[in-house]
């Protein structure tokens, strides 16, 4: 076959083999529950049997005996702000984890004082490794914190004007906040200990304001007592909860993009008719060749 | 030109797979990965930490100084700093330890020298000697510890005037305060006890006596304590005597002219088999720095008590949030009811209930597990306090804790035609009833739907498929169940649905038809070629006309001069084949077939004849025909056709 009616041939199988392979090839973005690299969600996912969920209009009507686990990195609608105040209002545990996306856009909208500082918490002593990874040992006794001695956070953040919430677990007193970014204490910089968790009382639920959402990923889940934790906040109002989790605020890398483009695509032929409708133009176009040859040689003849 | 288009493609891929490590809109990286990530010792911030500790040490806040080292055990460190950091805890913490004792026991020492009770007062000096010892040797690694770690933090390759340095110095400042501490304490300890030598030289001993009516008593009754207090042989005349029952004080008694005491002593309620008695005199008033304290013998008394008898109930299995009865009867050893006695229930020491016996001795109340209450088993603990000479009885009973189970009940479709919404209904209850408002969690594929009960239990939801790669074939329809109510169990279900997916069979049908095709056209445009280039072979091999395989006419390429020569001859040879009904042979060549054919060819045969010799030469030798030629082969083949009359049919 000559070169340009190769290509397009070409070209449509490698496309064809490009999009199983995206498809099938797992997740790589931050914080997805279908990501089994060290940077998602599979294993908390499996071992709490969290289900996602569509979206924010799709939370249960009675959310009691359910925690929604939210990292909000996309900022919220007004409508899923309001679905979020009555899913805690109406007995759901809303875990907010969050250090520099938008978790303030739900604090205010709740009315709380307390708010995300959006500042990275740095502790040079008290940390695993370095001190980016900050380490907490300092828990007020709550449920939250049985059987809990320390927990270790990754690039967090920490929260600022808890009168209105309870804080259970802080920094230690030689953590700070790097509010200039060169990754050393300076003068005027705040000092622990600080606040990292707290939760607040809404309605007949609970929101729950964790300053760190990589507590969750699979590669710091295991780390010290972070599973412990996570599970004895998940069940602060009732032990095996069912977990709710919303990944539509999270960023989409590029192979997000192309599964959902692929998933559109199928959607769009998977009607009858369009499915029709392919099958028939590719049969037509696979097909011509051999019908205009047989025609060549019947007239020829 | 492919290797572009493939090396494109794949360089697209590679990047979209690659570019999964985003910033959030601030600009700060969410996380990093803690395997990999690099470990980095804080020198400035760890001396702060030691100096902060051992200050804490030097201002005798010792407990305090316990608890930041235990945190420091909390700490990452590098493992070559590892082995020395830990000893270096270690020693803090074993100093924090004796400084605290030595103080206690100072504090001790110097209480029992104000009341003059010498005896005790020396020992708790020795003791206290000894570990000032034991402090001034773990001061001393300590100090030395200080120094190796000091330097293996970078300290003494750090700048004079740096934060680090600072650091250092602080805690050495501390260490020397610690040193003075120590100094302190040896020199607090010899003051004690050359105020004890002094005490001893100066002060008059006395001797106190205790003895009791009987040596085996019941609780709550009385006993007579009585003895005598003199010094050098002489009686001391009203002095207080103190008793002490297990280092309790009990009673107190003034002496009389003859130096003799007597008080009474109430047994507590305490249900044990024995207690120590002794008696204490402490010069106070007028006789401080005349006496010194004296204590007497020890004396053992047998107490005696009655015992309870409980016989409890309780049911052997519970349920979070719904209440339970526990039950029982309270007696003593003999059968005898025992009324007004107050009953505990406790679990893993929490109370949980509490009532009291009637004068059957019979008692009944009612706990509720909490909704929150872990499952399994567990001591369910049933106390009778101790009343008077009746001492307390206790019981335990296993109980289990358990959920209710939930049955589900689902009604699914046993076939479907993908894309559709499934339309799933169903009932959940226990044996208690339905389970209002439970929490019904429906999972078809990677498609999720949560729904909740009706107030009889039943539900229905319409799931909606995503994409799915199956064709056909057998999938689960999962269904999980959370009850509102504490009591019952989660359950889950499976339901199985034959699933047909026709885009994916269409769609994959349809390649398949497409893939036959193009490979069916390629195979059928190859042949011509193979032919060619084994005449060409052959032709150049030698021109004699020998036996070569004819084409097959389907891969018969007719292009350019050759081609309509050879497509002329082609047309020709079918007229011929449909005139005589022989048909050309695998392995006929082109002249054995005209030689089988001629004779029945009557006034095609010339023009057949001619018209193979000129496909024969086009066929096997490399010679381009000339258009004459062409024109000549196509006139001849029409001529054949008209001669046999088939070209018209």
């Amino acid at each position: 076959m000559e070169m340009p009616k190769l290509l397009p041939v070409l070209t449509l199988v490698i496309v064809l083999i490009l999009a199983a392979l995206v498809w099938l090839y797992p997740p790589t973005g931050d914080f997805r529950v279908d990501n089994p690299s060290w940077n998602g969600l599979s294993t908390f996912t499996t071992k709490f049997g969290a289900s996602l969920v569509e979206s924010l209009d799709r939370l249960p009507s009675n959310p009691k005996g359910t925690t929604l686990i939210v990292v909000p990195y996309e900022q919220f609608k007004e409508s899923e702000l309001e679905e979020l105040r009555d899913y805690a209002a109406l007995g759901g545990i809303l875990i907010v984890l969050d250090d520099y996306g938008y978790g303030n856009q739900i604090l205010n909208h709740l009315g709380l004082n307390t708010r995300f500082s959006g500042k990275p918490l740095l502790d040079p002593l008290f940390n695993y490794k370095n001190k980016w990874l900050p380490k907490l040992t300092d828990f007020e006794a709550t449920p939250t914190t049985n059987g809990v001695r320390s927990i270790v956070l990754n690039h967090a953040s920490s929260l600022g004007n808890t009168s209105d919430a309870t804080v259970i677990v802080w920094s230690s007193r030689f953590s700070f906040l790097d509010l200039n970014d060169d990754s050393i204490w300076d003068a005027g910089e705040p000092i622990g200990p600080l606040p990292a968790i707290a939760y607040v009382r809404v309605g007949e639920g609970y929101l729950v304001a964790i300053a760190d959402p990589s507590l969750l990923i699979n590669s710091m889940i295991s780390l010290d007592d972070n599973l412990i934790f996570i599970k004895n906040v998940m069940e602060f109002q009732g032990s095996n909860p069912e977990v709710l989790v919303d990944q539509n605020h999270l960023p989409k890398t590029p192979l997000d993009e192309a599964k959902e483009t692929i998933a559109t695509v199928y959607a769009a032929v998977s009607t009858p008719f369009d499915t029709l409708g392919l099958i028939t133009v590719i049969l037509a176009l696979s097909l011509t060749p051999i019908w205009r040859r047989g025609e060549k040689l019947d007239g020829k003849s | 030109m492919k290797r572009v288009a493939v090396g494109f493609l794949a360089i697209i891929f590679a990047a979209m797979l690659l570019s999964f490590v985003y910033v959030v809109a601030s600009g700060y990286l969410p996380h990093e990965d803690p395997a990999r990530a690099e470990g980095a010792l804080d020198a400035y911030s760890f001396l702060i930490y030691y100096s902060d500790i051992l200050n804490l040490v030097s201002s005798k806040a010792y407990e305090n100084a316990s608890r930041l080292i235990e945190q420091l055990k909390r700490v990452s460190v590098p493992e070559d700093l590892r082995y020395v950091i830990d000893k270096y805890n270690n020693l803090t913490l074993e100093l924090s330890g004796v400084l605290d004792r030595l103080e206690k026991l100072l504090d001790k020492a110097s209480a029992l020298l104000y009341q003059y009770r010498l005896d005790e007062a020396s020992q708790t000096l020795d003791e206290a000697g000894i570990l000032i010892s034991k402090a001034e040797i773990i001061l001393k690694d300590l100090e030395r510890a200080t120094a190796t770690l000091s330097e293996r933090l970078g300290v003494f390759a750090a700048s004079a005037e740096g934060k680090v340095r600072e650091a250092y110095d602080r805690l050495q400042a501390i260490l020397n305060r610690l040193r003075e501490l120590l100094d302190g304490y040896y020199q607090l300890l010899a003051s004690m006890d050359k105020a004890s030598e002094t005490q001893r030289q100066e002060l008059k001993p006395t001797q106190v006596t205790l003895n009791l009516n009987t040596t085996k008593i019941l609780v709550g009754g009385y006993a007579d304590a009585f003895g005598t207090l003199r010094s050098n042989g002489q009686n001391m005349l009203n002095r207080t005597v103190t008793v002490f029952l297990d280092e309790e004080p009990v009673a107190t008694a003034k002496t009389d002219f003859d130096g003799s005491y007597h008080a009474l002593v109430r047994i507590p309620y305490k249900y044990v088999q024995t207690m120590t008695a002794k008696a204490l005199y402490t010069p106070i008033g007028d006789d401080e720095s005349v006496y010194l304290a004296s204590l007497s013998p020890l004396l053992s008394i047998e107490a005696m008590f009655n015992k309870t008898k409980l016989s409890a109930t309780a049911p052997s299995e519970a349920y979070p949030g719904l209440p339970m009865t526990v039950g029982g009867e309270v007696t003593s050893e003999y059968g005898v009811p025992l009324g007004e006695r107050r009953v505990k229930v406790l679990s893993g020491g929490v109370l949980l209930a509490q009532a009291e016996t009637s004068v059957q001795g019979i008692f009944e109340t009612q706990t509720t597990p909490s909704a929150e209450t872990p499952l399994g088993e567990r001591n369910l603990t049933i106390v009778v306090e101790p009343k008077e000479s009746y001492a307390e009885a206790s019981e335990n009973i296993r109980l289990n804790i358990v959920k209710i189970p939930s049955e589900i009940d689902i009604r699914a479709p046993l076939f479907v035609i993908l894309p559709t919404g499934i339309y799933v209904e169903g009932r959940v209850n226990s044996t208690l009833g339905p389970l209002r408002e439970a929490m019904i969690t429906l999972e078809f594929g990677q498609s999720s739907f949560i729904v909740n009960a009706s107030e009889n239990g039943e539900f229905n939801a319409t799931l909606n498929t995503p994409l799915n790669l199956i064709f056909a074939g057998f999938q689960e329809l999962g269904v999980k169940v959370k009850p509102a109510e504490p009591w019952h169990a989660s359950a889950q279900a499976k339901a199985t649905v034959f699933v047909v997916n026709p885009v994916n069979i269409g769609l994959t049908s349809a390649a398949f038809v497409s893939l036959g095709a193009v490979i069916y056209t390629r195979i059928s445009r190859l042949k011509p070629n193979r032919g060619k280039s084994k005449i060409s072979d052959a032709a150049s091999a030698s021109y004699r006309p020998v036996a070569v395989v004819l084409p097959l006419r389907p891969a018969v390429k007719f292009e350019d001069a050759r081609g309509r020569v050879l497509e002329a001859y082609v047309r020709a040879m079918k007229t011929v084949e449909l005139w005589t009904e022989i048909s050309t042979k695998p392995n006929m060549t082109l002249r054995e077939f005209l030689s089988e054919t001629e004779q029945k060819l009557e006034g095609a045969v010339d023009s057949f004849r001619d018209l193979t010799i000129l496909a024969e030469r086009t066929l096997y030798s490399p010679y381009m025909p000339e258009m004459e030629e062409v024109v000549k082969a196509e006139s001849l083949a029409i001529k054949v056709e008209e001669a046999l009359k088939v070209g018209d049919a």
